[in-house]
């Protein structure tokens, strides 16, 4: 019953924020920030872009990682859209099948919105190459040598492979996962970060419509709710009173 | 129908209209409600089917072509790897087609090519980890440094050698994962799980656009 509370909750504030219209401040995530960079050296260079990380085996659209693989699809348009104003080679590779036709729509829509329809459809099959295991991501990469790495998305083992791959051939990184037990490979071996919830927030960062602001807002709010809830019990346990709020947390 | 409405609006109204269902089907329990949830799911399941079709053809054009320009070029090593990798999807696909997955051959093939491969593969992971960690290493800024030196601890931590000598190195690594480690995975995890729901909820009110290539207005 809390789980759908608390949902009810998130639906309501989120609406309430986004239709009060409120002035909404969001920091500054230098990641995502750093592609336009990220790509302007790629182009420089006359090198590729290769963009990585959507969703890892059977583990699709279909599955819990769904959200990470959304947001990986997000940065992949924005920087698809950068890529075809400079006119570079963008190549998005992915691991689970149910993402490819999506993958295929996102640099469509930045193409054409870029003017550029026409020269992602003569090279589509080079730009959205499916790949099913590490190995052939560490292949592509040797072979592509690209001038910068973007990896945002669900993570398993592969990550460390492919972040250092990208380190062999001088790449710059950006790398993003929900993946708790993949952070610390990212945070180690990337140059640009982004952890955890971050990911999610690429969309409202990148357009910042005042609804996707609010959205962000939301979430805020309800962290600050956990830290308070966390606070709380532990000083209730403390005194060993605990019982009532695990009592609203088991409802 | 414009086709600002064929490659957004439907989408988005499917998405919405899904993504209600879904979700009521979880907190529901009504029998028409939870037979239009399976239906859906099913639905998905069998979608996935058709994707996996796609990413297939995806694969034959990539290495069609692949074959083809480096034929002209005589990168006969790259032909060879791209006829390789066709031929086993070809014989893979129709083994599991027409004898089926729990087939012996089927099973054959998993276990004397994919999982040795796939082993390999795994194995590889110590090398690239061990290359990674020189990289870490070399302490750039303050971070790194801390990093670094939690790395030493923990490494030590984890080795009977230096905690036979110095018994604490074992009550610091056991403090570090016990406390250190718990609260800022527990503080990631509740990031995550607040960003995957509003995520959720942006998708459903149809404003994260991402995932159909960004915002056209």
């Amino acid at each position: 019953m809390l789980d759908l509370v608390t949902l009810a909750g998130i639906w309501a504030v989120s609406l309430y924020l986004i239709y009060s219209k409120r002035e909404i401040w969001i920091r500054r995530l230098p990641a995502l920030d750093f592609i336009e960079e990220a790509v302007g050296r790629a182009a420089e260079m006359g090198r590729p872009v290769v963009c990585q990380g959507f969703g890892s085996g059977t583990s699709g659209m279909q599955s819990s990682i769904a959200p990470q693989i959304m947001a990986g699809l997000a940065v992949l348009g924005h920087a698809a859209k950068i890529c075809a104003r400079h006119g570079t080679m963008i190549i998005a590779s992915m691991r689970s099948e149910s993402v490819v036709p999506v993958a295929d729509e996102v640099l469509r829509t930045a193409y054409r919105l870029e003017g550029k329809l026409d020269e992602y459809l003569a090279n589509r099959e080079e730009h959205l190459p499916w790949l099913q295991t590490q190995a052939s991501m560490v292949a592509l990469i040797l072979r592509a040598k690209p001038a910068t790495g973007i990896l945002i998305g669900a993570f398993w083992h592969e990550s460390i492979q492919v972040a250092e791959a990208f380190g062999m051939v001088g790449a710059v990184q950006i790398g993003g996962t929900g993946r708790l037990y993949q952070i610390p490979f990212f945070a180690a071996v990337c140059d640009m970060n982004l952890i955890g919830e971050e990911i999610y927030a690429v969309s409202a960062y990148i357009n910042q419509t005042p609804q996707m602001l609010a959205s962000m807002a939301t979430q805020d709010y309800f962290k600050i709710a956990g830290i308070a809830f966390i606070l709380l019990g532990t000083i209730l346990a403390t005194l060993g009173m605990a019982t009532p709020l695990l009592n609203l947390f088991s409802w | 129908m414009s086709q600002r409405t064929i490659r957004r609006q439907i989408p988005l109204a499917l998405t919405f209209i899904v993504g209600i269902i879904i979700t009521a089907n979880w907190f529901i329990d009504l029998t028409p409600l939870n037979d239009l949830g399976n239906t859906i799911t099913n639905f998905n399941t069998v979608m996935v089917a058709f994707m996996m079709g796609f990413a297939g053809v995806n694969i034959l054009m990539i290495h069609t072509r692949r074959i083809q320009k480096n034929m002209s070029q005589g990168n006969m090593l790259d032909v060879f790897f791209s006829v390789l990798l066709l031929g086993a999807l070809i014989i893979w696909t129709a083994v599991g087609i027409f004898m089926g997955r729990s087939s012996d051959t089927y099973q054959w093939m998993y276990t004397n090519f994919n999982l040795p491969l796939s082993s390999t593969a795994y194995a590889a992971t110590l090398f690239y980890l061990a290359s990674a960690t020189y990289r870490v290493i070399r302490a750039r800024s303050t971070e790194t440094t801390i990093l670094v030196v939690v790395s030493i601890v923990v490494i030590m931590g984890n080795m009977p050698m230096f905690v036979t000598y110095i018994p604490a190195l074992m009550t610091v690594k056991n403090w570090l994962a016990e406390v250190v480690v718990t609260a800022a995975y527990r503080a990631i995890t509740i990031g995550v799980g607040l960003g995957g729901i509003l995520m959720g909820v942006r998708t459903l009110l149809a404003m994260e656009t991402g995932f159909l290539g960004g915002t056209e207005d």
